[in-house]
């Protein structure tokens, strides 16, 4: 009856799209042209722009209470040092600068500074703040020896040991830095704690690749109908269906009688193993097809776990996989997944004599209805006309390699030679290893290092291997390992020096892929070739129709568009009761495809700002209100001409991850656009801001545009928001959620708001909606966009803080980008062979 | 009281381990040097830091109203009624430096009093990591660390409050069940061997470094410092595990806490299963130490932000975006509740003739009074009555104050007899 398998694989992207060499000649554009670089404003310059202009309105304003006669509040301001990137009153300037943005001073009894006086000083004030706090993060341009990020560190050793775990899942997060990347080495840290879950996870990871003994004995499990019952072994729990052939795990509609809440009786499958190892990878197979539904509905979510049951509440369990089962009725797909052992919660405390062993249980997401919040009476209703996911059968499988030791052993300790000593052998096996971990090749040193670590070691270690994975750990504890340290060879260390072959192949590997420099990367450093422009060229491209380029999309767009922003938000169950969190992961995946399809499809990258067409799945079409597709998987979907999507701007990604999770939110929305779509973000909001009392009579009837515009006109309040505020005002048609609707319903409320989305920009133009904004942009933002997305891509490129000596080199980037079709991939070439990225 | 297992004969080590050159004198073995008397109490402290301060005004206006012993509490902090005659509340107090620094960016120094510059530096020692030096010698973990979102989050935005003494932020401890499992785990036959291979690993790392150090760029040296004195701290941290090594850990049957509460799906769960470990470790004497950073200032990303919206089942979606709405009340009640059930677990667990709150001391509060507002700080001081705190009263002080003065008093309760902390001027006396 089962004949179809299904394997789920790690990417969801398959790259298919053949590149065409780029004939353009890389290096005839050099470097040399007379650019003018821009030099930032000097202390020279402040001095005279405060002297000249700034002192006297203070001395008018502000020195008759805080002067030389009086000290109000001991404060003092005639003897504040003016400088303050060399100076030491940078935080009483801020004290005064927070106290005439918040209109505290001067009093009210005192003589007040016009608007422009005010806007005049602390636009001097608030610069200079800003100057000082850059030059105190400049790294000169330098990128400074950087730790790997937590995804980075998890692809490099999945890659180096070839076993595919989640060895960061116990590390703790990294923080975005100031542009919003996560490999900027400026604020990567370290600690004890994240040395120890190093540990861990380098002790786990090479028990696992380093086999001993013998083979261990395969074990393979299958159950199908029936089996209900027997212990210790394993059984199914959910009822078996006679008619059906299978086990029907639905909505609880058959089994109402618990009333503890969360999952019913029927919601899952459970498969117990007992007496199992503890380790080693594993296959699971489960047969399964969904009962037909209406037209209009979803297939069934299988959510696969893993875990134990070790006490009546306590029930650690991991998420194995989540997939879409869309096989018909009687004609059921094997859904394949694989896994190890060891990534499971297996090995903490006993089990209970119910459930004893291993449980796999297996439950369909769309069925087991939330509860919305502080609802707790409400029974979840099954929905009609939901298919239902059918289970056939569960089959387990453990080990599951072939060979034996597996190839994993063998790429770290390859059979040893007859006549060759231990000695010689490891010293052979140390240096293979550093040079793989290192990403160069091993020093003398470092393999002594390493030996004499290991002769330390074995006379109390039981076997080699054992030792050798002590010395395996070191080595992947090692900063050489943890960080891409570049090394400085002149003292003068201000001057820009070219990285070498290996250097430069991390730098390449780690922005493309995420990873470690694969062997031909290697080779090419080591032949002294893969600097050379041309190489550059062809390796880029290789690299980016690898299928680990995703990792670049995943990373790069994931972080220039802020996805986390979307989990960060809570959707409000009072606006939206339908809403489905797991949606959100929908919304994320839209924009990484939609960014893979412009990458790979060599598209212009205008589409961000405009495209005819999305990717969808059919969960998020629905939310769209569109009818295609139909399959779980992202395809391609042409626009409507009339339609209010297309490009980043209107996907529910960037609209709900800017929303309060109830309403769309303009200023948000605003941010988010100038930031990330113009490179122009606005600052933080200044200490003690008045807020806007909603709640007060006078606000209470106003619609939103009103209340901005009164709030623009606060003094305080005016200075940023006059640039900020016009360019969110046109996605209000959006709400919440991202949806388009031409009403705003708010809680408690039964009245419709209209939608106000019309908007007077910056430079006067008017704009009513996201498509007419989006239409400006394209005629008149192109530059700016230009510059932004080349700043964007060169910052993580880089890994660091772009500087004022960068600029040049992005305004090359920007040029050759506009004159070139806006195509990412050329600017990623363009990038990768300019000095900024070659030298170090 | 007869003697503990855990304390170690020195003699008896030097024999074990077979050499007797330059053993480290260990924190564990340093104990019997300055012995407590078995009478003398002893002395705890926890930190509970929120961000975002509360709601000023309205029916949920947080402050009391009246002073001194005459006071009314707010329906916000109704719920602690209850324990009237061991809390104080505190009105006006905030660090002088906090009011010099940007409304997002005062989270960091709630315990340090320090002005951190917006690039982060500046930021000096935490109150309780100062504290665990003193009281936090004769338990297996000098402090405890724990947040509600993981890693150390942001400049300005940190997930924890506790810096080392060289101002870096803590990484916290964060999920009920790691924590559970760290106090109550039994320790691995293999420990000693693991501990020992650990050193050495350690010491090997060390020499790796140095000979890295020769090679690097100014900026590269601040990176590879931070990496090395990571491992001098991992070192220091086996040594102390080593010395606890013969003595076993309590045990806790696990299903008497609700280990797998989810923080999102259930908030109260979540925290009351906090408290009830913490409550544990320090009834069983794991730590007198502990701070707890219920959130923090990062609006996206964090869980804890999310509360708000979770318990109050209203409107705005983080906890960032409700305090700018002034809309924080029912939560701020909500979080009283949690503080009222821990000190009221406290107070039901006897100690000699006291209760284990009458030995600790809880501060609870914010370092904003609502969103981005530097002063006035919203404070509660609960317990410690039996080191000699004077409890229910609502005490308002001039903003010439420090609330570093609060931390010093803090001190001095503890035994710990400072001259200042941070920015102190003095005690506060009204508290003895």
């Amino acid at each position: 009856m089962i004949s179809r398998t299904r394997k789920c694989n790690r990417y969801s992207l398959l790259v298919a799209c053949c590149f065409v060499l780029l004939a353009s000649n890389s290096h005839a554009q050099d470097q040399s042209s007379k650019e003018v670089v821009p030099t930032p404003k000097t202390n020279l310059q402040s001095a005279k722009q405060f002297s000249g202009s700034v002192k006297p309105l203070l001395a008018k304003y502000c020195f008759t209470c805080h002067g030389p006669k009086k000290q109000e509040s001991e404060f003092r301001i005639d003897e504040l040092d003016p400088n303050l990137v060399e100076g030491q009153h940078g935080g009483k300037w801020r004290e005064v600068l927070d106290a005439l943005n918040r209109g505290d001073m001067p009093p009210e009894e005192a003589l007040q500074p016009s608007a422009t006086e005010r806007e005049q000083i602390i636009d001097w004030m608030s610069s200079e703040l800003n100057r000082a706090a850059e030059l105190r993060r400049s790294t000169g341009g330098h990128v400074v020896m950087r730790r790997l990020t937590r995804y980075e560190y998890n692809n490099t050793m999945r890659d180096l040991l070839g076993i595919e775990m989640d060895y960061a899942s116990e590390l703790p997060p990294d923080s975005r830095g100031i542009d919003g990347y996560k490999n900027n080495g400026q604020f990567l840290g370290m600690s004890e704690l994240q040395l120890e879950e190093y540990y861990k996870a380098a002790k786990r990871g090479l028990a696992a690749a380093i086999v001993q003994g013998e083979q261990p004995k395969r074990i393979h499990q299958k159950i199908t109908e029936g089996a209900k019952g027997v212990r210790n072994d394993s059984f199914f729990l959910a009822p078996f269906d006679k008619e059906i052939g299978g086990t029907v795990i639905g909505a609880g509609t058959k089994d109402q009688k618990s009333k503890k809440g969360g999952a019913k009786k029927n919601t899952m499958i459970l498969l117990c193993l007992d007496k199992l190892p503890l380790t080693g990878n594993f296959r699971v197979r489960i047969a399964a097809s969904s009962t037909p539904g209406d037209s209009s509905s979803s297939p069934p979510r299988m959510m696969v776990t893993i875990g134990h049951k070790t006490g009546a509440l306590v029930e650690p369990k991991k998420t194995l996989a989540q997939v879409d089962v869309d096989a018909e009725l009687g004609a059921p797909l094997v859904y394949e997944f694989v896994g190890r052992l060891e990534e499971f919660p297996l090995h903490i405390g006993k089990t209970i004599k119910k459930f004893p062993g291993l449980r796999i249980q297996i439950t369909d997401m769309h069925a087991s209805v939330k509860r919305p919040a502080g609802k707790e009476k409400d029974e979840p209703q099954p929905q009609l006309g939901q298919p239902e996911l059918v289970v056939y059968s569960i089959e387990f499988e453990t080990p599951v390699d072939q060979a034996w030791p597996p190839n994993t052993h063998a790429q770290i300790l390859p059979s040893r030679e007859e006549g060759i000593s231990e000695q010689v052998y490891l010293e052979s096996v140390l240096h293979n290893f550093i040079t793989r971990a290192y990403r160069r090749p091993a020093q003398k040193e470092e393999v002594d290092w390493a030996i004499r670590y290991y002769n330390k070691l074995r006379p109390e270690t039981e076997t080699f291997e054992d030792a050798v994975q002590e010395v395996l750990t070191l080595v992947l504890m090692s900063p050489k390992f943890l960080y891409l340290p570049e090394f400085q060879t002149k003292k003068a260390s201000e001057k820009k020096i070219p990285l070498d072959e290996y250097e430069l192949a991390s730098r390449l590997s780690y922005f493309l892929w995420g990873t470690m420099p694969d062997q031909q990367l290697q080779d090419l450093s080591q032949q002294g070739k893969l600097s050379h422009n041309s190489t550059l060229a062809k390796q880029t491209e290789r690299m980016m129709t690898d299928e680990k380029s995703w990792q670049f999309v995943e990373s790069f767009a994931g972080q220039w568009l802020d996805l986390d922003g979307v989990d960060a938000v809570a959707v409000n169950p009072e606006y939206f009761p339908k809403f489905d969190n797991s949606l959100k992961e929908d919304m994320k995946q839209e924009s990484l495809h939609f960014f893979a399809e412009v990458l790979h499809k060599k598209m212009s990258c205008l589409n961000f700002i405009d495209s005819d067409f999305t990717m969808l799945n059919d969960r998020l079409a629905e939310f769209y209100g569109m009818d295609k597709p139909k399959s779980g998987h992202f395809q391609k979907v042409t626009l409507p001409p009339n339609s209010v999507r297309g490009g980043v701007l209107t996907q529910a990604s960037f609209l709900l991850g800017n929303s309060t999770g109830a309403e769309g939110h303009p200023i948000y929305r605003a941010k988010w656009f100038l930031d990330r779509v113009m490179g122009e973000p606005p600052g933080d909001p200044p200490a003690d801001v008045p807020e806007l009392d909603e709640e007060s009579p006078n606000l209470k009837d106003l619609s939103l545009t009103q209340k901005l515009e009164l709030h623009r006109k606060l003094a305080s309040c005016k200075r940023c928001h006059k640039n900020l505020d016009p360019w969110g005002i046109p996605f209000e048609g959006f709400n919440g959620i991202g949806q388009f609707t031409n009403v705003n319903l708010k809680k408690g409320e039964k009245k419709e708001r209209a939608v106000e989305d019309t908007s007077t920009l910056p430079d006067g133009t008017e704009v009513k909606g996201s498509k007419e904004l989006v239409a400006y942009l394209l005629k008149n933002q192109k530059d700016k966009f230009a510059q932004a997305f080349c700043k964007h891509v060169l910052t993580f490129a880089l890994s660091r803080s772009l500087e004022w000596t960068d600029q040049p080199l992005v305004d090359q980037l920007a040029a050759d980008f506009q004159a070139n079709g806006y195509k990412m991939d050329r600017l990623i070439s363009k990038i990768v062979q300019s000095d900024a990225f070659k030298t170090k | 009281m007869s003697e503990k297992s855990w304390q170690i004969d020195r003699r008896r080590m030097l024999v074990g381990s077979g050499t007797a050159l330059a053993l480290p004198l260990l924190d564990g073995m340093l104990h019997g040097a300055q012995k407590e008397d078995a009478e003398s109490p002893r002395r705890r402290m926890c930190s509970l830091y929120f961000p975002y301060g509360v709601q000023m005004s309205g029916e949920y206006a947080w402050f009391p109203t009246g002073k001194g012993k005459e006071f009314t509490f707010s329906k916000t902090l109704e719920s602690l009624q209850q324990h009237r005659d061991d809390v104080t509340v505190f009105g006006g107090l905030s660090h002088p430096n906090g009011r010099k620094m940007n409304g997002h960016t005062t989270a960091d120094n709630f315990l340090t009093g320090a002005y951190i510059k917006p690039d982060g530096s500046g930021q000096t020692e935490s109150l309780d990591t100062f504290v665990s030096q003193f009281v936090g010698k004769s338990t297996r973990y000098k402090s405890l660390v724990l947040s509600t979102d993981e890693g150390i989050g942001e400049v300005g935005r940190r997930n924890t409050v506790s810096t080392t003494s060289k101002g870096r932020t803590i990484p916290p401890l964060v999920s009920t069940l790691k924590l559970y499992h760290h106090l109550f785990d039994k320790i691995p036959a293999a420990a000693r061997e693991t501990l020992k291979r650990k050193k050495s690993l350690l010491d090997a790392l060390l020499e790796d470094s140095k000979s890295l150090n020769g090679n690097l760029g100014k900026r590269d040296k601040q990176k590879l410092d931070e990496y090395m004195s990571s491992v001098r701290n991992a070192e220091k941290k086996a040594l102390r595990a080593e010395a606890w090594l013969n003595t076993p850990k309590p045990t806790v049957d696990p299903d008497s806490l609700l280990l797998n509460a989810n923080p999102i799906e259930s908030p109260k769960d979540y925290l009351q299963t906090m408290f009830d470990l913490m409550f544990l470790a320090l009834q069983t004497d794991s730590t007198r130490v502990i701070t707890y950073s219920i959130g923090n200032m990062r609006a996206g990303g964090s869980m804890a932000s999310m509360f708000p919206a979770i318990v109050t089942g209203d409107g705005k979606s983080n906890h960032h975006k409700f305090a700018h709405g002034n809309k924080t009340g029912k939560y701020d009640a909500f979080l009283a509740e949690q503080l009222s059930y821990f000190i009221g677990r406290l107070k039901s667990a006897k100690e000699g003739e006291h209760s284990m709150l009458d030995n600790t001391m809880i501060l609870y509060g914010s370092s904003n009074s609502k969103t981005h507002s530097n002063r006035n700080y919203p404070l509660v001081l609960a317990g410690g009555s039996g080191l000699g705190i004077k409890h229910g009263q609502y005490l308002k002080y001039p903003e010439s104050v420090p609330l570093s003065n609060l931390h010093l008093t803090m001190l001095h309760g503890l035994g710990i007899e400072s001259d200042s902390f941070s920015d102190s001027s003095g005690t506060l006396p009204e508290l003895f």
